[in-house]
């Protein structure tokens, strides 16, 4: 029996379930001292004055950082697209562009210390006009985020393809909608840390950092630290979640790195919650103006939007190129054949946009199928039929989209056939009318997803970064004894990479389980790769385990040919034992063979020693998962409370290599969604003011906000070796525009319009009860 | 400096501590136990969750002197000899962890629950850990986990 | 976030306890400490001195009979939520502990705290308002007892002195209590709460009425108007109608990011509706 597809235990288990985790504020090394930030209160000010005496003279302090002479001192951040971006440095020395930029970094003997001293930094702001919303950010007087560019539009993309302007003229009906995807969280359970430990006499520095990609850290920090890569290891320890926001260098890790090396002793930083709240990335945040054409019958003739992008205030790695993506998966799974899509990206004095699970993608799944649910009702048609009318169907497939992406294979109206079947689509909508009599009111909301995942081939137009890998790598190596080791490039941090690669290898070896580990995220060890984002795990990781395991395999025959006195050729290995083709010869044990790969005592010098092999895959092309999703939900008009009462959901992501694994990965995206739909928001007050910096008021789903999920899969294998596609972001997608629908179809006697999420119970009320106009 | 003495998983540990050090922080940087976890500033997330005198509390919300004399289990002290605790089983079988962050403080605050709510239905367990944010698992395997053990079929 | 330093004093018993708290503004006193610490780890609270009354003997216990319930300040909120005596004789009490916080946080806070803390979002003090409870508070000048209505004073004040705390609460029972909160999510702290406690005759009549909100700009406010719409009556559709409508006009709210007044005020007059139905329901069934 095979371990591909099986629920196997995951392998950090048997750690993380004792509490022997180890995360990178459980790391401590001799004579560390720790770090703590000062950060700005006010998104966007001067900087007049920094007065650092009361820290430096406060008890444990080691040394304070601060002002703009010693921000000039630090090297550049790394950033997208190097070229159009604002230059910057670990701390800012002059001016404040959003709370929670870092202002000073004080170092102590102990947390506390630096903690208490930090509190004692005294910093005199000279408060600017705050600029705050893309499309007040794009007006003629607004303030200027970044004087010098003379702007805050940092660039427009106009896409126009197949023929909109006829397409529109054309149409029975045009809908026209407004629909803002709100600014979100990553909100990992752990908050970043960073613990830098240079060794001075070699100019070596070794980092423990909460990342997603230390290949990566490593080449930006080579570059911009001046130290050769040789003597500069980065290590990702257990990582507590990261959801794109731990896959940047940023400005407070960097100037912990940075105060190593002006020290000479080691440094460790933890983030707190509420600085993760103001300084980690946030995500989503744009607003689209959309008009959806169609015939009488409800065939979408074409697509139109008009949609800004509010980026923050600076560029992180991928900020510029998230809402590039939006445009390139607005059709979703739906036969479109004409678009219009006018991007424009604008600088707020906010946190800097980035990469979040599914992002891009999930903003364009959103606007697309919340579109759809609203051209539906506006002529008059069931939702659920419209979509199926204009999904593409499966003898469409191959299919190449407006933006030239080609859908391989799959079944979508079947799988939204099914999702309404589970939901009982049809049972909700018989029992609205009499449930409505006495008060209670339900919906039922579907919407599809398509996942562009498995980032990706290198050089791609959606990798912005001069460091950025496409490929991914493994490295198997098979000691004496048979036991094996995969280094794997991936860096998992939660989505169990780590077991369902070792899930393929073994079954590729023919060996158990149990006899493989895999090791991940220090460069000092593991073959040059990209890590862990983008729902590329199995896609790219799996199958550059595949290929060097494959490469043992084969190396392992030519040790066997050897030992059996026959031409490797002639070698076949099944069940466990090399044997020669058609021969009665007693069979050879894996196990043997990996003991005379080593020691050669049977077969003289007819190969070269050792057993392993290393691959680097570079994915042909981007990959893509796909499914279907329907909420039913209940709506208390009289609070606007939402709560959901089922969830379905079913999808598509090839071969399955561990089902448990690959539920979870599904059920935590689902609840990223969920969180979007209803909860989720990183607010700021007129002042920039991060108002939600708690998770009292940013609101997670918890057990009690998550509904049961059923789940059903479709398995259409890929055209990879392996079959798989992605699934790391697909929960994230579709989820959303499902209970927003669902929302809308409950409240159908009200004809609310929502136009943003988060759906909070006072948002959804004020849309019940508008408020009487004169 | 204040003295303090806790039993932590059976054994006593006498500390000398600042009384405004928080219990999270005795565990994890006096007594070396970093299966507890931070993960706010505001008691919410419940990553830090322990079990004082049969209670799950979140060690984050505990000043260390609050602790003296009392009894305090941690992740790590919920295998005996060895053997995992039918929870931390039933959590591995049904996927109830993924980045684990979150999964010490689920674990603590599931034991003391089970323990005393040995047959309780999906509700009372949801209920029971919504002091306790995840962000990976969408709670689902979790509660599957619980149910299972409280069912007895893990 | 860690809390800045504090000098840390253990009271022995309630003498103890007074005297140490009555040596300075700069002196807070900690129980559960659910409230406090997470304000000490914000920076907000800095006392120079935190006096520790968890363990004062004499403050724990829950007696319950027909008339009222007791407890003592150091009681946990869980241990009201799980008391099957208190669920019989003091619904309201019961709704408004299981609703505080999280399971975890009721493990440590207790009554005393949640309403000395004086948190206008807080549970208990809406329901010690409604259901006419007083609480037993001692201090230098010896022993009193303060009303509900006298003990909020402003949001995080309340009439105590310095140096004295509350040791007991004593609660008229009734089974016509209900509890009704609006919270956004798990983690949140509440948008707004009634609290509801009716004493009704044999015949259904409404002999008194107690209605007290949270989550409005002053603490556990009582509802006047609403609590005169009631009695007398045997609280018809109409009658909950109108306390309820009284409930929300008098509020007093602020618009915040967890609503517009407007909204609170609609939510107040449909939370206090659905808990005079159960608080009815209840007394006559």
């Amino acid at each position: 029996m095979g371990a591909v597809g099986e629920r196997l235990r995951r392998k950090n288990d048997p750690r993380l379930l004792v509490g022997h985790g180890r995360y990178v504020d459980d790391i401590t090394v001799p004579h560390v001292v720790h770090a703590s930030f000062v950060r700005s209160p006010l998104a966007h000010a001067e900087i007049l004055g920094i007065d650092t005496e009361d820290a430096r003279r406060a008890r444990g302090v080691v040394a304070v950082f601060a002002g703009d002479e010693v921000a000039n001192a630090m090297p550049l951040l790394p950033t997208a697209a190097a070229d159009e971006s604002p230059p910057r440095r670990p701390l800012t020395g002059d001016r404040v562009r959003y709370v929670g930029e870092a202002v000073a970094m004080v170092l102590a003997e102990t947390a506390a210390q630096a903690e208490h001293a930090a509190a004692l930094v005294a910093v005199d702001y000279e408060p600017l006009p705050v600029v705050l919303g893309p499309w007040k950010a794009l007006a003629g007087d607004a303030p200027l985020v970044h004087p010098e560019r003379g702007t805050n539009k940092i660039g427009e993309i106009h896409k126009v393809i197949g023929d909109p302007d006829g397409a529109f003229a054309a149409a029975d009906h045009v809908v026209k909608r407004r629909h803002a995807v709100q600014r979100i969280s990553a909100s990992p359970l752990e908050p970043r840390g960073t613990l830098a430990v240079p060794e001075p006499a070699t100019g070596e520095l070794t980092v423990w950092m909460a990342c997603q990609s230390p290949h990566t850290i490593r080449t930006w920090l080579s570059d911009i630290l001046s130290i050769d890569e040789s003597k500069l290891r980065v290590i990702a320890p257990d990582v507590g979640g990261g959801f794109g926001s731990k896959l940047n260098l940023y400005s407070d890790e960097l100037a912990v790195m940075w105060g190593a090396l002006q020290l000479g002793r080691p440094v460790k930083w933890t983030e707190t919650r509420t600085e993760n709240f103001t300084a980690a990335v946030h995500a989503r945040d744009q607003i689209h103006h959309v008009e959806m054409a169609l015939r009488a019958d409800g065939k979408i003739l074409g697509l139109r939007s008009h949609f800004v992008g509010d980026l923050g205030a600076y560029f992180h790695f991928f900020t510029p190129v998230v809402p590039d993506l939006t445009i390139d998966t607005l059709t979703g799974n739906y036969d479109i054949p004409s678009v219009d899509i006018k991007l424009e990206k604008v600088f707020t004095n906010t946190m800097s946009i980035e990469a979040l699970r599914g992002s891009g993608r999930a903003e364009a799944t959103f606007v697309l199928e919340r579109m759809i649910e609203e051209s539906a009702r506006e002529i008059g048609m069931d939702p659920l039929e419209m979509r199926l009318l204009n999904l593409v169907s499966p003898e469409q497939l191959p299919y190449e989209t407006p933006f030239e992406l080609t859908y391989d294979s799959g079944d979508y109206p079947a799988m939204l056939s099914r999702a309404a079947e589970l939901i009982g689509y049809e049972a909700i909508k018989g029992s609205q009318r009499n449930l409505r009599e006495k008060g209670i009111y339900r919906g039922v909301g579907v919407a599809t997803y398509n996942l562009l995942c498995g980032f990706s081939p290198s050089g791609h137009d959606w990798n912005p970064m001069k460091f950025f890998p496409g490929h991914e790598t493994a490295l198997i190596r098979v000691d004496p004894h048979g036991k094996t080791v995969v280094y794997s490039g991936l860096s998992p941090h939660g989505q169990g990479s780590d077991t369902v690669v070792a899930q393929l290898v073994a079954d590729e070896l023919q060996i158990p389980f149990d006899d493989i580990a895999v090791k991940h995220g220090d460069t000092e060890t593991i073959p040059y790769g990209g890590g862990t984002h983008g729902s590329r795990g199995a896609v790219v990781g799996g199958h550059a385990a595949l290929i060097a395991a494959q490469r043992v395999v084969a190396k392992a025959k030519d040790v066997a040919g050897a030992m059996l006195e026959a031409s490797s050729e002639d070698v076949v290995y099944e069940g466990g034992s090399f044997r020669v083709a058609g021969s009665r010869e007693p069979a050879l044990a894996w196990q043997e063979v990996a003991e005379e790969a080593h020691f050669l005592k049977h077969s003289g010098p007819m190969f070269e020693p050792g057993l392993e092999a290393t691959a680097f895959y570079d994915p042909p092309s981007v990959n893509f998962a796909f499914g279907a999703t329907a909420a039913h939900v209940e709506v208390d008009v009289e609070t606007g409370v939402v709560s959901i009462i089922e969830f379905v959901s079913v999808d598509d992501c090839g071969v399955a290599l561990n089902p448990g694994i690959v539920d979870g990965q599904l059920h935590g995206g689902i609840a990223q969604g969920v969180g979007q739909a209803l909860y989720e928001q990183v607010s700021h007050d007129e002042d920039g003011q991060v108002v939600s910096a708690s998770f009292g008021s940013y609101l997670l789903p918890s057990a009690v906000e998550m509904p049961k999920l059923t789940m059903e899969r479709f398995v259409t294998p890929s055209a990879t070796p392996l079959g798989v596609r992605g699934v790391g972001e697909s929960g994230t997608l579709a989820t959303p525009a499902a209970i927003v629908n669902a929302v809308v179809d409950a409240l159908e006697p009200f004809g609310v319009r929502v136009e943003q999420t988060p759906l909070r119970p006072n948002v959804l009320w004020e849309l019940i009860h508008p408020e009487p106009t004169e | 400096m204040t003295d303090i003495t806790v039993t932590v998983n059976g054994v006593s540990r006498a500390v000398s501590c600042s009384p405004s050090t928080l219990l999270v922080h005795l565990l994890r940087e006096e007594l070396q136990l970093t299966g507890t976890h931070v993960g706010c500033d505001t008691s919410h997330c419940g990553a830090c969750t322990v079990v004082m005198d049969g209670r799950a509390v979140k060690s984050c919300t505990v000043l260390a002197p609050q602790a003296h004399g009392r009894s305090v289990t941690t992740v790590e002290g919920l295998a005996e000899d060895g053997r995992l605790d039918p929870l931390q089983e039933a959590f591995a079988d049904h996927f109830a962890l993924q980045c684990g962050f979150c999964t010490s403080g689920f674990l603590m605050a599931a034991k003391a629950f089970l323990d005393t709510n040995p047959s309780p239905d999906e509700e009372q367990v949801r209920k029971a850990i919504s002091g306790n944010l995840c962000r990976c698992t969408g709670y689902q395997h979790i509660v599957d986990a619980m149910l299972a053990v409280a069912e007895g079929t893990t | 976030m860690r809390p800045p330093d504090f000098e840390y004093e253990l009271a022995e018993d309630v003498q103890g306890a007074v005297s140490a708290l009555a040596q300075g503004e700069s002196v807070m006193a900690i129980a559960g400490g659910q409230s406090l610490i997470p304000l000490l780890r914000l920076r907000i609270a800095r006392p120079s001195r935190v006096v520790d009354i968890g363990r004062v003997p004499g403050l724990t216990g829950i007696s319950v009979s027909d008339e009222s319930t007791e407890l003592g300040a150091l009681v946990t909120t869980a241990d009201v939520a799980a008391s099957d005596d208190i669920s019989r004789s003091n619904p309201l009490w019961t709704e408004a502990a299981r609703v505080i916080a999280d399971p975890l946080v009721r493990n440590l806070g207790t009554v005393g705290g949640n309403l000395a803390h004086a948190d206008p979002l807080n549970d208990l003090p809406a329901a010690l308002v409604a259901s006419r409870g007083e609480v037993l508070a001692e201090g230098p000048n010896g022993v009193r007892t303060i009303a509900s209505d006298d003990l909020f004073v402003s949001p995080f004040t309340t009439s105590l002195e310095p140096g004295e705390l509350i040791t007991r609460l004593i609660v008229p029972g009734s089974p016509s209590g209900a509890y009704e909160k609006l919270k956004r999510a798990a983690a949140d702290y509440g948008v707004v709460a009634v609290a509801v406690q009716l004493d009704i005759g044999d015949g259904g009549d409404i002999r008194s009425a107690g209605v007290s909100l949270s989550g409005t700009s002053a603490v556990a406010p009582r509802s006047n108007r609403a609590e005169q719409t009631l009695v007398g009556t045997n609280g018809g559709d109409d009658v909950i109608e109108g306390a309820a409508l009284a409930a929300a006009e008098d509020a007093d709210l602020a618009a915040d990011e967890r609503g517009s007044i407007r909204y609170k005020r609609a939510v107040v007059g449909a939370l206090a509706a659905r808990a005079l139905r159960r608080a009815i329901a209840r007394g006559n069934g």
